[in-house]
Formats: structure tokens, sequence, C-alpha cells
């Protein structure tokens, strides 16, 4: 396969000594110039706690609609009582302006579009659908599964109804012109960014970035992507209370792809409490009957298997930032700003 | 058959390393089935009907029962003819259309199964020697594919002749009577992932499985067909052991359709 | 459609039909969401005698490409019969009846889709009709619009529908099987619930204009109390009681349980 492959790899599938460095240095680096221009004048973070807006226009009947990002931690505030509403319920009279999954009539008024929670914030009104494809935006982070290659790039399923083209200069490889076999093969999975969306919707992705690799060992689920927020959680929360419990090393794509790595029984154990949250992710409370779940499985496996120092230095430090990454996506949606 | 999708490397080193460690990515021992749920008689305009789920597979067998000739080279038997519709609804790789290779390999099968075990006593589905029979359609229809249509199916084929009732009034020529069974064949399937061999695969495993054998018993153990499929192989010593376990997990999957 | 004589009274002294309903009376309806595992969304209805399923895929890539939109999403239903879902085995296989009912839900559904949010790509509804007893395209679209609910693809509202017609003379709602086969005038209708606009509409029989008039009226009527029971359907997925969960969650349920009690 590739150079990187072929370089000595530790149980986590991480490549030992200069590249975990280099890494390291890289995700520095990323969270310094996280304030900067990156992609052709947008701005990520600096502006925390703020609301970001994004106009688009409506092509069929050319209205103005204003979409919000929702932040994560309003999705993954399930702790009060919630109104659910379906396509066609009206929402609001006059006073609010219509955002993500709803409408605008030529009666003036606004209603839902999508099955989801109604939400007021500011002064848009919005509905938080509780399903429905992933639809790729420019700034997520994505697992990504190679389904095609080309003489040039490779085709990316991201489970959504596009697929994503990833071509050879949005990697780390000098990749020759039909090499591009030997890099990345049918059925990798890869942690990949998107980059932009055009209108058209045709995708671009990119896997040269801090993190952004192939996936090499452990497992990957799927579930709705809609229910990402609730398994990372407010702040990061409830992931983080997984990965102290099962000490797996886990990344949680925006489109609902989920990896984790450790060992088998606790890979189990996560996928398990990941299916139970999207199962409950509706129920009052679930944070800590998660705690306890996961605190009282962890004793059945403790107790009979024999407890693995699992943590080389590099493991610990990576999924350590692994969790922060994670952070600052539930605090800054995650999500790049963009000016239409 | 499995998914026309691509598999993740990822997910099948995943299933092949818990193999190797003797378990399965749902947590099942090699021999177990998947939760197995099964409703008689849920359709009124059929015959008979039964609605399976075998893990996340869902199946509805409808029977449905006519007059017809016979064939002409059994003129006192009842003829069974066995469908099945891969129908779009139950996976993204199920395309509408004429019955694929799959569909007429499940069919083919489940049909199998019944007509060599005897399990309809088709002598006694006569109503005039060489001119009139009953025809017994048994029709398969997948609504959601979580990998082993081939025992969702049998299962749902022999709970549905077990609520068939032969419409003998509605066409004027007696009363009904319950359709003749007199054997219960049971199909149990395998797979072989690596050096493992594992029954009832999930659609992960039927989707990554190289080899995979079908063995349908009845209840006195014996073996009524056998279909091996995929493009890998068995040994001689693998095929034994799981005509054995085919007989055991048999037995089990009985009690349930009989009780 | 009949209208010949028959030994069935359709509709007796009291003005009751076979089944004892008044005229105006629908038959028991119950609506499921989210019933089927790899579809993206689903929904199974219960109406009368009638068993219906209905599951969507999509927004997802459209094949063959030369069928692609570059501007939105194309809308493709396929309603089918299974060959026991009728008295006398059908065949399996569309005729030509299921693929005029499929274009008519396609034409249907595609009016309240948000279609030009998804280019190029297709939303595949599937309509499996389990067994049969009239009015099958009615719950067919009833029970695709929970389904496409339930799958997220943005609509402006759900699709109710209902048929009404005339038995021996009367006026009557939402037929069964012998009021259709020997009635004298089919209308099934499909609205818009919020607007009252018509997204379906096929008529046979004979009617006068005043009767139609009438049958209008009953049919949105109808379809306003459906929209209720569809609605229902959605929101009970998400009611805070959890309505179904895997085998491998089960025993966690009860424990989740109990202690909600003690909150």
């Amino acid at each position: 396969m590739n150079e990187i492959d072929e370089k000595k790899t530790d149980k986590g599938g991480n490549s030992s000594g200069e590249r975990q460095d280099e890494r390291r240095e890289e995700r520095r680096e990323y969270r310094r110039d996280e304030r900067k221009d990156r992609y052709g004048g947008h701005m990520r973070g600096g502006y925390k706690g703020e609301r970001r807006e994004r106009v688009e226009k409506r092509e069929s009947e050319g209205r103005d609609e204003i979409r919000i990002d929702i932040k994560d931690e309003e999705i993954a505030d399930t702790e009060t009582v919630r109104e659910i509403v379906v396509p066609g319920d009206l929402l609001d009279g006059e006073e609010l302006r219509a955002g993500v999954g709803t409408y605008k009539d030529d009666d003036g008024k606004i209603y839902a579009s999508q099955l989801g929670i109604k939400n007021t914030r500011a002064n848009y009104v919005n509905v938080i659908p509780l399903a429905g494809r992933y639809m790729p935006r420019a700034g997520d982070s994505v697992i990504g599964k190679v389904v095609d290659i080309g003489p040039s790039n490779w085709l990316i399923d991201i489970n959504a109804p596009y697929p994503a083209p990833l071509h050879v200069s949005e990697t780390p490889w000098k990749v020759e012109f039909g090499d591009t076999g030997r890099y990345l093969g049918l059925g990798d999975m890869v942690l990949i960014r998107v980059v932009n969306v055009d209108e058209t919707k045709h995708v671009q992705v990119s896997m040269s970035g801090p993190g952004l690799r192939k996936l090499v060992g452990g497992h990957i689920i799927e579930i709705s992507h809609s229910k990402v927020p609730r398994v990372i959680g407010k702040g990061g929360s409830m992931i983080s209370l997984i990965k102290k419990y099962t000490k797996c090393r886990m990344f949680v794509g925006q489109n609902g792809r989920i990896w984790i790595d450790g060992e088998p029984e606790e890979i189990y154990l996560a996928s398990r409490a990941i299916e139970k949250i999207e199962n409950e992710a509706h129920v009052i409370g679930l944070t800590d009957a998660m705690d306890k779940y996961l605190s009282e499985e962890v004793k059945k496996i403790r107790g009979k298997v024999v407890t693995e120092e699992v943590e080389e230095k590099e493991s610990e430090e990576d999924s350590e930032n692994l969790v922060e990454e994670h952070e600052e996506e539930s605090d800054e949606s995650g999500r790049e700003e963009r000016e239409e | 058959m499995g998914d026309d999708e691509i598999i993740s490397e990822i997910k099948k080193d995943y299933i092949y390393k818990l193999a190797e460690r003797n378990t399965r990515i749902d947590g099942r021992a090699f021999s177990e089935y998947r939760p197995i749920r099964i409703e008689r008689g849920i359709v009124s305009t059929a015959e008979g009907s039964a609605r399976v789920k075998l893990g996340g597979t869902d199946v509805i067998v409808g029977i449905k029962m006519e007059i017809g000739a016979p064939f002409p080279d059994t003129p006192e038997r009842g003829v069974l003819t066995t469908n099945a519709e891969l129908i779009p609804m139950a996976s993204p790789s199920f395309e509408a259309g004429p019955p694929s290779v799959d569909a007429i390999e499940v069919a083919r099968v489940v049909d199998r199964g019944i007509r060599e075990s005897q399990a309809i006593n088709l002598d006694k589905l006569v109503i005039t020697k060489g001119e009139k029979v009953w025809v017994t359609f048994i029709d398969i229809h997948v609504l959601d594919y979580d990998g082993n249509l081939f025992d969702a199916s049998t299962l749902g084929a022999l709970s549905a002749i077990l609520s068939t009732k032969v419409p003998a009034s509605k066409f004027g020529i007696g009363e009904d009577f319950p359709l003749p069974v007199q054997h219960i064949p049971v199909s149990c399937t395998f797979v072989k992932l690596g050096n493992a061999v594992m029954l009832d695969p999930n659609l992960d495993e039927e989707t990554i499985a190289k080899t995979r054998l079908t063995v349908t018993t009845n209840e006195m153990g014996e073996i009524c067909a056998m279909q091996k499929g995929l493009t890998g192989s068995f040994t001689i010593d693998e095929v034994k052991a799981i005509i054995q376990s085919a007989k055991t997990a048999g037995e089990e999957v009985r009690k349930k359709i009989l009780g | 459609m009949g209208g010949t004589p028959t030994d069935i009274k359709l509709i007796d002294e009291n003005g009751l039909r076979v089944d004892g309903r008044r005229p105006d009376e629908m038959r028991p309806i119950k609506i499921e969401a989210g019933v089927l595992k790899r579809a993206d969304g689903s929904a199974y209805i219960e109406w009368g005698g009638n068993k219906v399923l209905a599951a969507v895929y999509g927004p997802r890539e459209a094949h063959p490409r030369h069928l692609q939109n570059p501007a939105k999403a194309i809308v493709q239903c396929k309603y089918n019969m299974a060959s026991f879902s009728v008295g006398e085995r059908k065949k399996p296989g569309p005729d030509r009846r299921s693929i005029e009912i499929s274009k008519v839900i396609s034409e249907a559904l595609e009016s309240v889709i948000f279609v030009e949010q998804f280019p190029r790509t297709s939303i595949d509804i599937f309509i499996e009709v389990i067994q049969a007893n009239a009015g099958t395209r009615c719950a067919g679209i009833t029970a695709a619009s929970v389904a496409l609910a339930d799958a997220g693809i943005p609509m402006r509202d759900l699709i109710p529908a209902v048929a009404s017609g005339k038995v021996a003379g009367t006026l009557v709602l939402d037929m069964n099987k012998e009021e259709d086969n020997y009635g004298n005038a089919d209308l099934p209708i499909g609205i818009i619930p919020r607007t009252r606009e018509i997204v379906l509409m096929q008529m046979d029989g004979n009617l006068t204009i005043d009767e139609f008039n009438k049958l209008l009226d009953m049919n949105i009527s109808a379809c306003m109390k459906i929209y209720e029971l569809q609605k229902e359907a959605l929101k009970k997925k998400y009611s805070p009681v959890p309505v179904e969960t895997p085998t491998a969650v089960l025993e966690e349920k009860k424990k989740v349980g109990e202690e909600k009690d003690n909150q």
C-alpha cells in the first residue's frame, strides 16, 4: 500500500515516532490558525457565542431565507420538554423569521417543513429535524468510504445524497497519475473535511489537514446524523463519558459515522452505548442514565478481563486531542461560516 | 447474496478479528439465531399467511389456493409452486423488475425444502384425478433485508402453511379443511468467515462471507435439502459439523414454529 | 365498477351500509410510523380491511443518470399489490392499473415536496399492498406521506386521501370492496390539508354536478380527520416513552424506566 501504512503501527493504529510529532505540531498550528482566513476569506472561531447567519436565495420563489447554524448544545439539550412538529404545522404568525426546517408560505406565515423539534432563537423560528439524510456543509469533519477509484481522484461515499470526489491534490501524498490505487483502495475509510458545497450540491472534500487521514483498525458504526449532537453531548459531555468508561478512542463524524478503537469488549460496549443513545435521544435525564449504564456494564467486563494498561503515552495524547476537537466543535457548531 | 454496497475494510477486519475470538459483531455465539418473531394469519385475503422477523429481516409469506390442472407426470398429486419477491423497499440494492437470480434462488431453496420433505401431503389435494387438483401458491414477500433470507422465508412459509385452510367452500366443492401438513422442515443457513462457521448471518456477515451452506432438516433429523452458495469452499469436516448443527438448531426453531 | 342488481343490500332500511356504517362514516384507521429498518422512512397503515406498507429511500443519487434533473430531485413512486393481497391471486409484477396509480401518486406527492433542495437526486417511494379491500391508493398515499416525513424529506404538508362514491343511489364515504364493486361512482381525492388544495383526484362512474359537490365536501372533511391521524402517528414515535427498542437494549429500557419513576 502506501508509505504511511508501511511504517510500524502500534495497537491504536497510529504510526509511530516522527509522524506522531508532526501531527501534534500540525494540530497546534491549526488551533493557532483557526482565527485566520483559511479557505479564501472564510473565518472560523473568534466569535464564540455569537450567531452565525447564512443567507440563501431560494431559487424557485426568489425568497430570501435565513438559515441559522443551530448550536450543537441546543440539540444536545433535551432536558426540557420539547414540542414536536410535523410538516405543515403552523409555527408563527408575524414576528419571527423562517429558520432551518421551515418555510414561509404565500400567506406570510411560517410553517414546519420537516418532522422535528420546534426551536426559537433570537428572532428566528427553527425546526431541528429528527430525521433526514446528511447534507454536507463546508467545515464538517466526516468519515467517508472509498467506493470508486479514478486515475487522479477517488470517489468517497460520505453517507449523503451526493458523492464526494477526493482529488489527489487534496491529500498529503504525492500521487502519480494512475497510481491512486496504491494509496487508497475500495472500502478504505477516511477522515476528511468538507471544503465546499456549491449551489448544484457538488461536494468538494479534502484530506489535507490536521488529524485527517485514512482510518486503520477499530470499528465503524453508523447512526442517524441528526443524533450526532446527542452522542457528542453538551460541550462533549456524552462522548467523554463513553470514552472514560470504555477507554476507547473515538471519532464522531458529522455524517453519522463513528469510528471506535479499543479492546473488542470495550468497542462492543461503546457501540451498544451509542445505539442506546440513538434510541433514547428524546429521553429526559439520558446523561445520568448513560453514566449508570456504562459503569455497570464496565464492571461486568473488568470482572472477567485482565485490565490492560492500553494507554501508551502517544495514544493517550491522541485521545485527548480528539476530545478537545469535539469540545470546540460543540461550542462553535463545527461549521465554517460562509457569506453567500 | 449480500448487499451490492462496498463494505468498509475496517468493518471487515473487525468482524474477522472477532471471529478469531469466537464472537460476532452483535455479541451472538456462532450457533445462535437472532431473535425470532412469528405472527400467523395476518392476511385475511390469503388462505394462509405468516410474518416472520429474524433479527432485522422481515418477511411476509402468503398462501393462495386455486384449482388447476395437475402436472402430466403426476396426475394424482396437487401442484405446489413457490415465488419470492425481493421488493425494492427491503434494501437499496433490490431493484424493481422481474425476480433477480437471488430471488429465484431463495424461492427454489424454500420450495425444495417443503417439496422434498413432503411437508404438504399433495396426494390429499386431488379433486378429480388427472383433471383438477388444488394448486398451492407460496408467495414470499421480503419487506426488510438484514441477512439470511433463506431461513426467514422457510420459517415464514412453514408458519403460513400451518395456518392455511383449503377454501373448498369458495369453489362449491365441499367444506373448508386445513391444508394437510405431515412434516416440518426447517432450514439453517451458515456462512464461513476465515475459519469460523456461523449460523444465521446478519447483513454484514452475509456481505463479507465467501461461502454459505443452507441445510434443511425435518423433525426426524433427516436431511431434505441443501444448498451451497457463493464462491468459496467447505472442507468435508466443516460440512459434517454444519449438518449436525443444523439438526440441533433446526429442532429449536421447530419448537418456535409449533409453539 | 358495477351497477348491476345484486343480492347484497348495499343500503338497508335504516340507511346503514353492509358493514353497519352510516353513509358518511369512515372505516377504522391505524397508522404507525417508522416500521422498517433499512428504508430511510416508512409507515404502515391498517384501514378497514386494507393493510398497506409504504417506504421511502432518498434523497439518493438518481439512477440511471439520464433521469437526473440538474435543478431538482425526481420523485418516483411505485405502487404494487402483493399476489396474496386479493381474493384471486394476482400474478406478481406491475400491471397497467398499478402503473397508473404509481404515476398519479408520484405527481400528487411531488406537489408538496421541496424538490429543488435536492438537485440531481431521486426520492423513491414504495407502496406495497399486503391486503386489499378497496381504497388502496388512498391508503397508499396517506401512508406514503407519513413515510416521507419519517424520512425527514422537507414538505409543505402531509397528504391525506380518501375515496367517496355512490352506492344504490346514496352518496357514501370510504367504500369497502363490495360497495366499490357494485357502486355507481368512485371518487378518490387527496388534498393539502392547510390550503384545501386538491393534488390527487380521479373519478369514474356517473355523478351529477350537485352530487359531485356534495362528495367533494364529504371527502375534504374526512381528509382533515385523517390528517390528524397522520400527525399523531409521527409524533407518537418520539413520545417520552420509547415505543420500540431493539432487543439489544431491552433490559436497559426497564432500568431507565425504573429510574424515571424514581425521579
